[in-house]
């Protein structure tokens, strides 16, 4: 930080202002005269902090500023939301207080609660949304780059992240990819996601999205990039790997052994939404040894009368539970809500009771619906569910083994994809990469203290994030 | 820009082998048991530490010629590997499925995997490694119980040719280890080698010297005997606390084909170092059909392991000793070559059997009498009785007469009648229960002073049978062993020696 005094040059201190703020595409500053004398003058503020009418009213009558003598004076009012006025032959700079960044009535993350932390989501605006995360990294290293993208619908992207943490041939990656296609229009981030995307056949995503400022802001801490489209309140985080779809922002907010044991459960969680269905079936037609033999008598008991196979009626059940929350999804609050007691009630007991399926298969799905439901991310909880049902078809026809195939198919697939050149496995594979300190972030979540570099994400020379002070 | 290497790593590398030595040494070093002799496995340890030793001196072979020997050597001991597995799996997850159902999909994940290029492999390896080896020492946990150290004290080193012959056969087994060795690169420093080398020859060594012992404490010397998988078998002895689960064997065969499929698909290449071209995927696809018909022929698997042994591996050590100016040592080896002479049902279709009741029959050998867990409407076992010479007799006639398959899963006693176990008829029985996996080898036995039958229809079942196993290695090893006896009256007191 510069501690020099605020130079009387105006020239300079734009060029000043100019190196430091450079690519930081929020951050703007006006030229203005000032006064009968129309002394020239710099505004400098950051967008959607500090509004233009504000602007308009303060400027005619300078009331309420405040001197600043150093640079570092200047920034530190400039970052937390303020405009900062750089006067020609004045050796202070004045602060014009504004009301700062949008805080509250910003609106809630819908899809990605936590019990701890901030509520606040992403709105729909690309400036808000850059504001918000600009308001929790107030660095002049955060670069943020917008660009316009699409023919016709000159939608407002912006990329953003840490300067001296992020790889520069990531940059120069989605630079490409982002300028390779020229499209009529991009009205959501999913699109910008599809068309940037390298394994597009996959059904695993390879970019994260999230609501929430404060995991983006996490995200441009360890070196990742944020893509923020307009009209969209889902950014994009990138690189990404299969870890970092099992972190929640309050994993980090509460206590290390809490956020282990959600960690724990999330990824046997995963699994088994994938093949907790199949499992039942190979079990019940192929190994029925692994049965311990009362519950193999007792299943026995139940299959008695029930016109299908095991396979069918596992097949009836989750198809009928996919129905159920299609319905639910597309149907207004209120209604929605009655789907679930519809659903529960009349699919499953009545089904039971007129015995179409055996009350097992009821427990079976849905045991594995409350397991896709445990997975944070939508897209990858979505990947396993379709996944599911080719893993249901291969134990049905060949038992565990069948299972089994499927899995490595599965884990062969994950561990050939990559996102931008970071492999999708990466603390579990090829974790020397990073001297096996991602590891410490992974399925265990270690005690925060020890939590002291970066994951791979971030540039090799710049890694450390925690140390005690001398 | 963050994973440049498209080497392998000194961990990694211990890890392929780890799952390597661990999947195929515990199939295969039970058979090269010698009779309670150590000179076959000391030798296959052996020679095997002298070839990775070789093999670091000459890190790399770049001339075509032994990379093609090697590469056919890989490839025909691959499709060993995946024969085997095809057979371990139909016999103890998928019985009744044909041969080349198992196998086409073994080799079509095999392929999937080569054809996503090498670095996967050894991503996949990496991930598997704990779970797989956390799985084999719990199993091995399991069964320990029946292992009984006494066995050991037969135990003796006495070279002959038959010893040394079968000690080279374990070394052409365990040399597809180092099959990553030949990888185009690895990040090993130089002065590493020795150390990594002698670690992972030390695992190796100490795995299989682990699992000879411990089969040879389980089954005695003899008592593997018929058995075409022995480890395997054993698993069937493995019961955890609590009947949580009830059989464990079709578990833990799961997680051995896991890391026999890790093998087979590095046996099929060897020498890729990255995803491979459309020629080599063209050229690796027609590879493995070819490979798949092999492996679906018994007489071809015969035809492959004898030019294994005595063509290509001989031919592929000379080279390296060629090669790596060591002519001394071959000198020394080349004696020992020379040595050398040589279906699926839904749950409602099946019965599960609970309690096998065996007494002499009349028209036939025995008088079975079935105990399934079902109690009829008089309070009483359901159950079937009949006459036959075999079980799988009886088998089929109850699957005649009712249309449902019995399975014997869970079946927890074996009761057999006194007067039985005198005759020499039991013998068909024993070894009928030896070679099929069928019969768990933890079930428990009583002898009955009266008629077995009866006890078998009881609806309580008691839990403190001597083990199915033990009257196998006493009849197979021929020692002695002690079975509990239910008195004429019903009471389950005393117990009797057998044989007397």
């Amino acid at each position: 930080m510069e501690e020099t005094g605020i130079s009387p040059c105006l020239s300079k201190n734009r060029k000043w202002i100019l190196e430091r703020y450079a690519h930081c595409d929020d951050i703007l500053n006006r030229q203005v005269c000032i006064g009968e004398a129309q002394k020239e003058g710099i505004l400098l503020y950051v967008e959607v902090a500090v509004s233009n009418l504000m602007l308009e009213e303060h400027m005619i009558g300078l009331s309420d500023v405040q001197p600043l003598g150093t640079y570092a004076e200047a920034e530190a009012a400039l970052l937390s939301g303020n405009a900062v006025l750089f006067l020609e032959g004045e050796t202070q700079a004045y602060k014009i207080s504004s009301k700062g960044y949008p805080g509250i009535g910003v609106s809630k993350a819908e899809s990605e609660k936590v019990m701890r932390g901030s509520r606040e989501g992403f709105t729909e605006s690309e400036k808000t949304n850059v504001a918000l995360i600009r308001k929790r990294l107030r660095d002049p290293r955060m670069k943020v780059e917008e660009q316009e993208i699409g023919v016709r619908s000159h939608t407002m992207t912006a990329l953003i992240y840490m300067e001296d943490l992020v790889y520069p041939d990531l940059l120069d990656q989605i630079r490409r990819r982002m300028n390779a296609y020229e499209i009529d229009g991009i009205l959501d981030s999913g699109m910008m996601e599809q068309l940037t995307e390298e394994y597009w056949l996959s059904p695993f995503p390879q970019f994260q999205s999230t609501e929430r400022p404060d995991r983006a802001a996490a995200a441009v801490l360890e070196g990742r990039i944020v893509l923020v489209t307009d009209h969209s309140p889902e950014v994009l985080l990138f690189p990404s790997d299969y870890n970092s779809f099992f972190q929640t922002s309050d994993d980090w907010y509460r206590r290390f052994e809490e956020a282990t044991f959600a960690r724990i459960l999330r990824f046997a969680a995963a699994i088994l939404s994938m093949c907790f269905p199949a499992i039942y079936v190979a079990v019940t037609t192929w190994h029925t040894g692994l049965l311990p033999t009362n519950l193999a008598l007792s299943l026995a008991e139940a299959r008695r009368g029930v016109p299908f196979p095991s396979a069918g009626e596992v097949l009836l059940m989750e198809v009928s539970f996919e129905l159920i929350r299609e319905a639910g999804v597309r149907l207004p609050g209120a209604i929605g809500n009655t789907i679930g007691i519809v659903g529960g009630l009349i699919i499953g007991q009545s089904a039971v009771a007129a015995n179409l399926v055996s009350p097992i298969v009821v427990i079976v799905v849905a045991f594995t619906a409350l397991c896709s439901f445990a997975i944070p991310n939508e897209e990858l909880s979505a990947a396993f569910r379709l996944l599911k049902y080719g893993c249901l078809f291969m134990g049905a026809w060949l038992g565990m083994y069948g299972v089994l195939l499927s899995c490595l198919w599965v884990l062969i697939h994950l561990s050939h994809l990559s996102s931008f050149g970071i492999p999708y496995l990466m603390p579990y594979a090829a974790s020397e990469v990073n001297g096996y300190e991602d590891e410490k972030d992974a399925i265990v979540r270690f005690p925060f203290r020890m939590l002291k570099r970066r994951p791979v994400f971030a540039r090799r020379d710049a890694r450390v994030k925690l140390r005690k002070k001398e | 820009v963050f994973s440049e290497n498209g080497k392998i790593s000194g961990r990694q590398f211990y890890r392929n082998y780890a799952i390597s030595i661990i999947s195929l040494s515990a199939l295969i070093v039970p058979l090269f048991s010698g009779q309670a002799n150590l000179c076959s496995i000391g030798t296959g340890i052996l020679l095997l530490g002298i070839y990775l030793w070789m093999t670091v001196r000459i890190p790399c072979p770049k001339s075509r010629m032994l990379r093609f020997v090697s590469f056919s050597h890989y490839w025909l001991l691959g499709t060993v590997v995946a024969h085997m597995t095809g057979r371990l799996i139909q016999e103890f997850l998928l019985k009744g499925t044909s041969l080349a159902l198992i196998l086409f999909w073994f080799y079509l994940i095999c392929y999937y995997q080569l054809y996503k290029g090498l670095e996967c492999r050894v991503r996949v390896g990496e991930i598997l490694f704990l779970f797989f080896v956390v799985m084999i020492l719990l199993l091995l946990g399991l069964t320990m119980g029946e292992a009984q150290p006494v066995r050991l004290r037969k135990l003796s080193f006495a070279p002959d040719s038959n010893q040394l012959r079968q000690g080279y056969e374990l070394f052409v087994w365990l040399g597809a280890v180092q099959s990553l060795w030949y990888r185009k690169g690895h990040t090993l420093k130089k002065e590493d080698y020795p150390k990594i080398t002698a670690i992972i020859w030390g695992t190796g060594a100490a795995a299989v010297v682990f699992l000879r012992l411990f089969t040879l404490g389980i089954y005695g010397s003899a008592g593997h005997r018929d058995l075409s998988f022995p480890l395997a078998s054993a698993m069937t002895l493995a019961h955890l606390p609590g009947n949580v689960i009830g059989r464990l064997d079709a578990v833990f065969v799961l997680v051995w084909v896991m890391g026999l499929f890790l093998l087979g698909s590095t046996l099929f290449a060897p020498l890729e170092a990255e995803e491979p071209d459309l020629h080599r995927k063209v050229l690796l696809a027609a590879g493995m059909a070819v490979s798949f018909v092999l492996a679906l022929f018994p007489q071809g698997i015969e035809w492959c392991w004898k030019f294994l042994c005595y063509v290509s591996m001989p031919l592929q050590l000379i080279l390296l000793l060629w090669r790596g100016t060591r002519k001394k040592l071959l000198l020394l080896l080349l004696p020992i070559i020379f040595l050398t002479g040589c279906g699926r049902q839904e749950l409602e279709e099946q019965s599960l059997v609970l309690a096998l009741g065996v007494d002499s029959g009349e028209e036939h050998s025995f008088c079975m009498t079935l105990g399934f867990g079902a109690t009829n409407e008089e309070g009483q076992m359901d159950s079937f009785i009949t006459e036959g010479d075999t079980l799988t007799e009886v088998t089929e006639s109850y699957q005649a007469y009712y249309g449902k398959k019995l399975d014997f899963n869970h079946l927890k006693n074996i009761y057999l009648s006194e007067q039985l176990l005198l005759d020499d008829e039991l013998e068909s029985l024993l070894e009928e229960f030896q070679t099929d996996s069928t019969y768990s080898r933890g079930t428990g036995v009583y002898a009955v002073q009266g008629n077995a039958g009866e006890e078998a229809v009881k609806v309580e079942q008691p839990e403190k049978g001597v083990p199915l196993h033990r009257i196998l290695n006493a009849y197979y090893n021929e020692e002695s062993c002690e079975i509990p006896e239910v008195q004429s009256d019903g009471m389950y007191k005393g117990s009797i020696f057998w044989p007397q």
